[in-house]
């Protein structure tokens, strides 16, 4: 194979400038974070926190209806959408006739869960919401299995609920 | 099929009908009809015992006496007192304002419709057609038709008169 | 025999498709000969002709309307069209018409994924609705009536189960009552039904209107699978599917599957509710020892060591045989044990039954609760061995000289018919039950072996009509149960070995049916789904 004759010149192949523009760099963000510290593009966890849109996919929420009883219906369609696998109901039977079918219990794996949002989608009453929390984070393992009373309050939280061991 | 007692029995006389009547048919559920109202004469209402009874005269099963019973609405399964107003709710007598008889014969009666007074004087139901659009809207009272030109006002005299007098003379409302 | 007449055929044309049919047919059977699939509702193969839903209109030429394929005879030269635009028109229109006063009950319907009303409004209907919703009839919704649970606002008064009651049943229950968009369905006296045939009425339902209260909210259908097998609660063998959850490998319901020569479409409710024994209470899930009164749990290592041990003089044994047990079991069984040197054997048999002149209920039913005496009695050459019955075994217990009593394959819950076996026996004779639930008649057994239900083994069984069917395991062995190859394989082994035995039901199966009493060459894997009927027995 015929090598190549060419050769860079001198002044790169002393990567000097290359250095000095590098270092320019730097020195061009070292000195906009310093004078105007606005605009870093960083939010200052946790302090700060990022504000997402009202479309962000968080921790689900199980509504209520008007007289504070679960709207779901053990329907299963929102099981049966999700491609995580990670919702587990079993149905049974409301004592008031008009209601007939409700979830006695409701499990969502989170460790399991990918915030898709299709179980949102499925669901034909507007039982399950993506709300907004995503401070998940904990210590135990069973934690993470979030119950039907955990998710029917997950619409007011104020702080994670780690558990320390 | 079951065969269930009951302590209700025609008498002798109206055997002697039915036999008559079943031996017109082919099968002897087919006298059903003409049965049922002559039970219906004899008792006053189709009560449950009654329709078991019959079936077990007729052979049939007791269910599907229920069932002929609960299409025709001149069969009554409750005792629906002396005067039972029927009035007509099908296509023409609507059309000719069947609700506003109803809603008089509500208001004088005190009852809602498929509801018996407290003295079991009177009854009201709304019932299929009684085959008499040209005169809508048609009114039954037991086995009387009141009819042409029948409204509101005259529903409510004629609820009067049969609790005053006991009696009314119907020719006299149709005119 | 007959003198089979010619029937002259009649050719019929079907969307452009010609078949031959017998002129006693009506259009809609000779598109089901030909495969094409026609909308209906009230149509059942095992139920006379209704007419009511008015689903099935088709095309035919030559007539200036539509016709119900249901109940419109074949003639020769028919030309038929089930899916042109005014046929699919028709359709659409009943369809509409039929979901007007219907709920919306999807979400908390049990029938949401196998019903007709969804399936066809997905393939035929797709049209916006054009009733508002504060205008539809309201009925009594979900009405206890037993077993099953009726909505009377979700029918569409297909009168199928009306049908059912009176010409299956002959009972009739249920009617129709009211008529127009008030029509009703419900029990005449509005008390509960009163046949032994109620789970039928759930499956003949097309839309959600009769569930089964057993399996009322358990499931979503979608999440289940059907596998064949065969029901083995009496000696009528009903074809059965068995739905099973593949995640969690539970079984949830058991429905018929049609079999003309068998069950037609029917199963009793015995058959269809009593596989609850499978994960009840009282199902054994480990060996166990009774000594002094006192439960031990054990193993099967020490079972069939103890059972190896006392092999060594088989004088003194005598193996009872269930005739629940499958006849790959039962042969394996006295196979391996004659080979061991045991002579006496029992056949453990609802005896009052089998002799009987007419043990039918008239449906269904047959009055021997075991599956499988026929088998056995076809098999009694096969295995060249005579079979005590129970005064026999009094008799060898008379003699003095037995001191083991190794009782297999005893199933459910329902097995009062062998507890004379078990008196039969007196205290110096050790009992070791090989059983599926452990119960009061079993109090006096020495060791109670886990035994495979029938959901749980693959094998053949002969019913009551001298018809070999399949059974094919739906579920995983509950704990440590274990069928008969097992524990004849774990008793010459010492020990617990169930890997092994898996497919020896094959060969076995293989051995009876080339043998000249069962009579054919058969595959296992290819035998019929619905059965070989075996010739007389001689």
């Amino acid at each position: 194979m015929k090598r190549s004759k060419y050769r860079l010149p001198l002044s790169q192949r002393i990567y000097l400038i290359a250095i000095l523009k590098g270092m320019g760099i730097t020195a061009r963000h070292f000195f906009t974070n310093l004078l105007r510290p606005g605009r870093m593009p960083n939010v200052g966890y946790p302090e700060k926190r990022r504000n997402y849109s009202p479309r962000f996919r968080g921790l689900q929420i199980l509504t209520v209806k008007p007289n504070g009883e679960i709207r779901c219906t053990a329907c299963m369609l929102c099981a049966t959408a999700c491609p995580a696998d990670c919702i587990h109901i079993t149905a049974a039977e409301h004592p008031n006739p008009e209601v007939e079918k409700f979830p006695k219990e409701f499990n969502i794996d989170m460790l399991r869960c990918v915030f898709c949002g299709m179980c949102e989608e499925a669901c034909p009453v507007d039982a399950i919401r993506m709300g907004t929390r995503y401070e998940l984070a904990n210590f135990e393992r069973n934690q993470f299995i979030y119950t039907k009373d955990d998710l029917m309050r997950a619409g007011n939280y104020t702080q994670s609920r780690v558990t320390r061991p | 099929m079951t065969e269930v007692s009951s302590p209700v029995h025609f008498s002798e006389q109206m055997l002697e009908t039915v036999d008559r009547l079943i031996a017109k048919y082919e099968k002897p559920e087919c006298a059903l009809l003409p049965i049922l109202h002559l039970a219906q004469d004899q008792f006053g209402h189709l009560s449950p015992p009654v329709l078991n009874y019959v079936a077990s005269l007729l052979k049939m099963p007791p269910g599907k006496v229920f069932d002929v019973v609960s299409f025709y609405t001149m069969f009554k399964t409750r005792d629906m007192g002396k005067w039972c107003l029927q009035i007509c709710h099908n296509v023409t007598c609507t059309m000719m304002g069947a609700e506003r008889l109803v809603h008089a014969a509500v208001e004088s009666l005190g009852v809602g419709v498929n509801g018996v007074t407290e003295d079991k004087q009177f009854s009201l139901v709304t019932v299929e057609c009684l085959g008499s659009c040209d005169k809508a809207p048609v009114m039954q009272v037991n086995n009387e038709f009141v009819e042409r030109a029948l409204d509101a006002e005259k529903v409510k005299n004629l609820i009067k008169d049969l609790r005053e007098k006991g009696q009314t003379t119907f020719e006299e409302v149709t005119r | 025999m007959s003198t089979d007449v010619a029937v002259k055929k009649v050719s019929v044309t079907i969307d452009d498709k010609k078949v031959e049919v017998t002129p006693d047919k009506t259009v809609f059977q000779a598109a089901v000969e030909a495969g094409i699939f026609v909308p209906h509702y009230c149509y059942h193969p095992d139920l006379s002709i209704a007419g009511v839903c008015r689903m099935c209109l088709v095309e035919v030429d030559n007539a200036p309307k539509l016709q119900i394929s249901c109940n419109t005879p074949v003639r020769d030269g028919m030309v038929v069209r089930t899916s042109s635009d005014k046929a699919r028109q028709a359709q659409k229109g009943s369809l509409e018409l039929h979901l007007i006063n219907h709920p919306v009950d999807c979400p908390i319907c049990d029938k949401a994924g196998e019903c007709k009303l969804q399936d066809f409004y997905r393939e035929f209907g797709l049209y916006k609705s054009r009733v508002e919703l504060e205008d539809k009839v309201h009925k009594p919704k979900a009405k206890d009536i037993g077993t099953i649970v009726l909505d009377a606002e979700r029918c569409i008064l297909c009168t199928r189960c009306t049908r059912f009651t009176h010409e299956v049943t002959h009972t009739d229950e249920l009617v129709i009552v009211n008529r127009g968009n008030r029509s009703e369905l419900k029990t005449y006296d509005d008390g509960p039904l009163r046949n032994d045939y109620t789970g039928n009425l759930a499956d003949i339902c097309p839309v959600g209107a009769l569930t089964a209260r057993d399996f009322r909210f358990q499931q979503r259908v979608w999440f289940l699978e059907k596998k064949n097998s065969v029901c083995t609660m009496c000696a009528r063998g009903c074809n059965t599917t068995v739905s099973v959850n593949p995640k969690t490998k539970k079984l949830y319901r058991v429905e018929p599957r049609r079999n003309p020569e068998v069950n037609k479409s029917w199963i009793c409710d015995t058959g269809r509710w009593r596989y609850h024994y499978v994960y009840g209470e009282s199902r054994l899930r480990t060996p166990e020892k009774i000594s002094d009164g006192r439960v031990l749990e054990s193993t099967w290592h020490q079972a069939f060591g103890e059972m190896k041990r006392a092999l060594e003089d088989p004088s003194g044994i005598v193996i009872g045989l269930s005739t629940q047990l499958t006849n790959e079991e039962i042969l394996e069984l006295v196979l391996s044990f004659k080979e061991s040197g045991v002579k006496h054997f029992v056949r453990i048999v609802d005896e009052q039954v089998i002799e009987e002149r007419s043990p039918w209920d008239g449906v269904l039913k047959h009055r021997d609760h075991t599956p499988n005496a026929e088998g056995f009695a076809r098999m009694f050459s096969m295995m060249n061995t005579k079979f005590l019955d129970c005064a026999g075994l009094a008799a060898l217990v008379g003699e003095g000289n037995l001191r083991h009593a190794w009782f297999f394959g005893l199933e459910g819950e329902d097995v009062s018919w062998a507890s004379r076996f078990v008196e039969a026996l007196p205290e110096g004779v050790s009992l070791t039950l090989h059983a599926t639930s452990r119960l009061p008649i079993w109090e006096r057994a020495q060791w109670l072996l886990p035994a495979a239900s029938a959901f749980e083994k693959s094998g053949t069984m002969v019913n009551a009509l001298g018809r070999l069917q399949r059974l094919q395991a739906a579920i995983p062995r509950v704990s440590l149960a274990r069928d008969g190859h097992a524990v004849a394989f774990g008793v010459q082994r010492g020990a617990d070995r169930d890997a092994a035995p898996e497919a020896r039901h094959v060969d076995l199966f293989e051995k009876l049916i080339a043998a000249p009493l069962l009579g054919r060459e058969q595959v296992w894997k290819k035998l019929d789904p619905m059965g070989v009927a075996l010739k007389e027995r001689s």
